[in-house]
């Protein structure tokens, strides 16, 4: 088992290696020219010539490359071009919002895909199979952006239940100044107890966590659903029914257990991706994440912060794969003895 | 879909029997509404100059006295602001979204399919290094790898099918790799290999042909969220451009008028759902009747 | 003759699948006895595992299609019971032994979890009780260790140690009636015999039925004390195992017996019984086995044989008996 991660860990790394290779590559072969666009439009050829020194564009492309990989290792992850600032500090900005988004829009999708992919396969064909797999798979087949606007109009537009977009009203932002500890609105809120900023910052997070959870909780439902199926049969099973165990000790402790595995997985790559992959809905409810942040930065080819986005997502990812390793060799005992 | 693909790296096994399948599917209310959907979605998109009301609304027609007009019988989806019908832009639009489905897919298995028979026919150094590149372009949100080629190319949709095909074939290097890994081995490949027939010849002429099948399944599978991608690349403004009535596109436009104008994002939006929808339904029944599993006597 | 334990009248049951209905049983009388070994033998495909799991009602009910009866266990028709008081009955009353001990116990969580449970719930006690009753058990089983061995894991353990642990959850409860199917098939032989010798030293111990379901007559012939012979669903023939041994009356059971090798005896070929056995779509009026009878006549074809006594507690469904 050891070993075994051991070796993820280091494929991992080879990974993230290619990875920065690859961006670093592609954005260095973007035609606009990164040292003009750092001095702005009214520069003279003189100006972009001393940033483009002062940037080491000059330099060889592997000397570039090498340079900017030892200057990642000691935490120097670059300047954004367009925010003039170092990319790290950025990141630090924008990804509080994003997790804050994330982790509810995820713990949404479990709580209501789990049970739900359970419940079709116990029912395998009936009535509430047909509706669940309906449901899932209409989950996965909603464009984010669209869902979002129509959220927007339903629930701001014409119920005025929810605020349109942001993560906290400007009036309480200055009312209540917070210090920050976490970064997140809502959990900084809900740390130091100030009930007013919790509760607008909650109702600021609900559409775009509904939003985010649609597509998860899709492959979620599919995927418990499909991996029960498959348990559902296996003979261990029967002979807890052989044994007058009850139904619902069976699904959902017996085989629920042994099916688990997939989804885990699923829950973990999805959250990967989600770091930097939920772009529209952040630009649709103007939410401050690290999604919108790295959608601006492809859009004005702002290499560095790409490159610090991609960085970032690749080690969450490699992060993510490890995490599901070892749960689930937490859930299976098989595997830490393989 | 791509996430299960990755969890859950199944074997396919062979097509069943035809009438066996058939009977599958059947019996899959899902699949046959995605069925349904979908052959409507291609007729109107063949037909769409007949099925529209006003055939060049599709186009840059302006009619401005009708500005953003709520649904009515003459116009039953609205208008949109430059007073164009916006059911033809959306029987319009059908035509795009099918056309950039089909060609994405079809450069994505260009680029995927061959690769991954290199990877697995020949092995060793060569697989290594192809499956390395593909864990690394898996390793990211797929959306933003599109956008982020898209951008680089600059906006438009060619680009955008481009920048799709580029970040979806490692999904066909990996499931083709796994067929051709395992053909390799069959008697037929090991035959040819026997007397001599030239290896190109061999991968292109014994192994592709059986590794069509799952092919093609896959990609059909894919059809729904290929459309869906290609729509979200247009309502960043990174594919179709003005006049053009795509979906997404129609839908971005349309965030500057929604609050008022309800039915501007609603319907393009609504036909961007049933389109990957229908896909996905028929995509769900495929996977069901290859997997044995599911499967039942 | 004391009263049965288990009485099975008339049983049919078919399952539904792509091609059509496909009937797997159809039992026209079968008696389980008090502390009795019943070996039931067949082919595979015979019916034999399906009765078991008929009596348990185990069958998936949407599939199934189970016809007649009654299945009387102790005076109660199991068939009309509500699923509630069946699982009251199931590893209790009746337990279950299947053939595969690795595929019967589940592989995410340690032995001791289901067989805990278990008697928590059949026999009413605490958790902690009941570990003490489970550890017993094991001992009883003569497995080692019982400490380290509610703690561990199945793969863990070897073939025969999981069988072990099986029965002891078979048995924990002090069940009337055991049906084991196959319950030594998968196991080494050694291993084989000692299980056996478990399986009997125990249901002295407990005074319980055992219905053994195998295809290996020699397994059949070292445990049982009555045996009933299924083919294509029905029970063909049923009798105290030396009269069934000595004097087969059914010419399926005859060339079964036929068949087994004898130590210490010349044969240049095994005999074999030429065909297969049939899959009964559409049930008929007909002795199923005359196809492959070598002792068939006209009447085989015309009317279903019924059980007929031909010896003392020795019946027989057969015109033309051996």
């Amino acid at each position: 088992m050891r070993t075994y991660i051991i070796r993820r860990l280091l494929l991992g790394v080879l990974v993230l290696l290619g990875l920065t290779l690859l961006t670093f590559f592609i954005a260095r072969v973007v035609p606009s020219d990164p040292a003009a666009r750092w001095v702005g439009p009214r520069a003279t050829l003189d100006q972009i010539a001393r940033a483009r020194v002062q940037l080491g564009l000059d330099k060889p492309i592997y000397v570039q490359y090498l340079r900017y990989m030892a200057d990642l290792v000691h935490g120097n992850w670059g300047t954004s071009i367009v925010t003039h600032q170092p990319v790290l500090r950025d990141i630090k900005i924008y990804l509080p919002a994003s997790l804050e988004l994330i982790i509810s829009g995820m713990i949404l999708a479990v709580v209501i895909g789990i049970p739900l992919g359970v419940v079709s396969a116990a029912h395998k064909d009936r009535a509430i199979d047909h509706l669940s797999r309906a449901f899932s798979i209409g989950a996965v087949s909603l464009p984010t952006f669209w869902v979002a606007m129509i959220l927007q109009l339903v629930f701001f537009g014409y119920l005025r239940l929810f605020p349109l977009s942001g993560e906290l009203d400007p009036a309480i932002k200055l009312a209540y100044p917070m210090h920050q500890i976490t970064g997140s609105y809502l959990f900084d809120s809900l740390i130091t107890g100030n009930w007013v900023v919790f509760t607008n910052a909650f109702s600021h997070l609900i559409l775009p966590a509904v939003t985010l959870a649609a597509y998860p909780l899709g492959l979620i439902t599919r995927m418990t659903r499909s991996s029960m199926l498959e348990v559902l049969n296996e003979d261990y099973v029967r002979v807890a029914r052989a044994y007058g165990m009850t139904e619902r000790r069976i699904t959902y402790l017996y085989a629920l257990k042994n099916a688990i595995g997939p989804t885990v997985t699923v829950i973990a790559l999805t959250t990967a991706y989600s770091l930097a992959g939920t772009f529209l809905i952040e630009a649709v409810f103007n939410w401050p994440g690290l999604g919108h942040y790295a959608a601006d930065a492809v859009l004005a080819a702002d290499y560095p912060a790409i490159m610090g986005v991609t960085i970032l997502v690749a080690i969450f990812y490699i992060a993510m794969n490890l995490a599901v390793d070892i749960v689930q060799a937490i859930l299976d005992p098989r595997i830490k003895a393989a | 879909m791509s996430a299960i693909d990755l969890a859950h790296e199944k074997r396919r096994s062979a097509l069943p029997g035809l009438a066996y399948g058939f009977y599958l599917l059947r019996k899959n209310v899902l699949t046959m509404i995605g069925l349904l959907i979908v052959l409507v979605l291609i007729l109107v998109a063949i037909l769409a100059p007949l099925v529209a009301p006003y055939p060049k609304d599709a186009s840059a027609d302006v009619h401005i006295e009708q500005r953003l007009q709520a649904p009515s019988r003459s116009h039953l989806f609205g208008t949109d602001e430059m007073g164009r019908d916006m059911l033809s832009r959306v029987v319009f639009g059908a035509r795009i979204s099918l056309t950039v489905g089909l060609i994405a897919i079809g450069l994505a298995l260009l680029v995927g399919v061959p690769l991954g028979l290199f990877a697995g026919y020949f092995g060793g150094f060569i697989d290594e290094l192809i499956m390395r590149v593909t864990d690394i372009f898996l390793s990211f949100p797929p959306l933003l790898l599109a956008t982020s080629i898209a951008a680089m190319l600059g906006p438009s949709l060619t680009n955008a099918m481009i920048a799709i095909a580029l970040s979806w074939w490692p999904w066909y290097t990996r499931l083709i790799r796994g067929q051709a890994v395992s053909l390799r081995e069959r008697g037929f490949v090991e035959a040819a290999r026997a007397i001599g027939v030239p290896k190109p010849r061999i991968i292109f002429r014994h192994i592709l042909p059986n590794a069509v099948a799952p092919i093609v399944v896959q990609a059909s599978m894919d059809f729904g969220s290929i459309i869906l991608e290609s729509a979200s690349l247009s309502f960043l403004g990174l594919g179709a451009q003005p006049p053009q009535p795509e979906w997404g596109l129609v839908v971005s436009i349309g965030r500057n008028f929604f609050m008022t104008s309800w039915w501007y994002v609603t319907f393009p939006g609504l036909a961007i759902f049933l389109a990957v929808l229908a896909f996905n339904f028929v995509g769900d029944g495929l996977r069901e009747l290859l997997d044995p599993k599911t499967r039942e006597g | 003759m004391p009263e049965a334990v288990l009485e099975i009248r008339d049983l049919k049951v078919s399952f539904r699948a792509f091609s059509g209905t496909v009937q797997a049983v159809d039992i026209q009388r079968l008696d389980v006895l008090p502390q009795e070994i019943l070996g039931l033998v067949g082919e595979t495909g015979s019916g034999k595992s399906v009765t078991a799991l008929t009596v348990l009602r185990l069958l998936p009910e949407r599939k199934a299609v189970i016809e007649g009866g009654p299945v009387l266990f102790k005076g109660q028709d199991l068939l009309t019971k509500p699923e509630t008081e069946m699982r009251k009955i199931r590893g209790r009353e009746i337990s279950m032994i299947f053939q595969d001990p690795m595929s019967s116990l589940n592989p995410v969580f340690p032995v001791g979890e289901p067989l805990t449970r278990i008697i928590a719930v059949h026999q009413g006690v605490s958790l902690k009780e009941a570990r003490e009753r489970a550890l017993a058990v094991l001992g009883r089983v003569h497995l080692p260790n019982p400490e380290k061995i509610l703690g561990s894991y199945p793969h863990e353990l070897s073939g025969g140690m999981r069988q072990r642990v099986m029965i002891g959850m078979a048995l924990s409860s002090n069940p009337d009636l055991l049906l084991a199917d196959e319950p030594t098939t998968a196991l080494d032989v050694t291993i084989q015999a000692q299980i056996l010798r478990l399986i009997n030293e125990l249901r002295h111990e407990i005074k319980a039925s055992i219905v053994f379901i195998t295809h290996n007559l020699g397994v059949i012939a070292k445990v049982s004390d009555r045996v009933a012979v299924m083919y294509a669903g029905n029970v063909v023939e049923i009798g105290p195992t030396t009269e069934i041994f000595r004097r087969p009356a059914h010419p399926y059971t005859d060339l079964l017996l036929k068949a087994i090798p004898r130590l210490g005896e010349r044969r240049d070929k095994l005999p074999v019984i030429d065909g297969a056995v049939p899959v009964i779509r559409r049930p008929e009026p007909v002795c199923y086995f005359h196809s492959r009878c070598p002792r068939r006549g006209d009447a085989c074809r015309e009317a279903r044989p019924v059980l007929a006594p031909v010896g003392a507690g020795h019946y027989v469904a057969c015109r033309n008996p051996v």
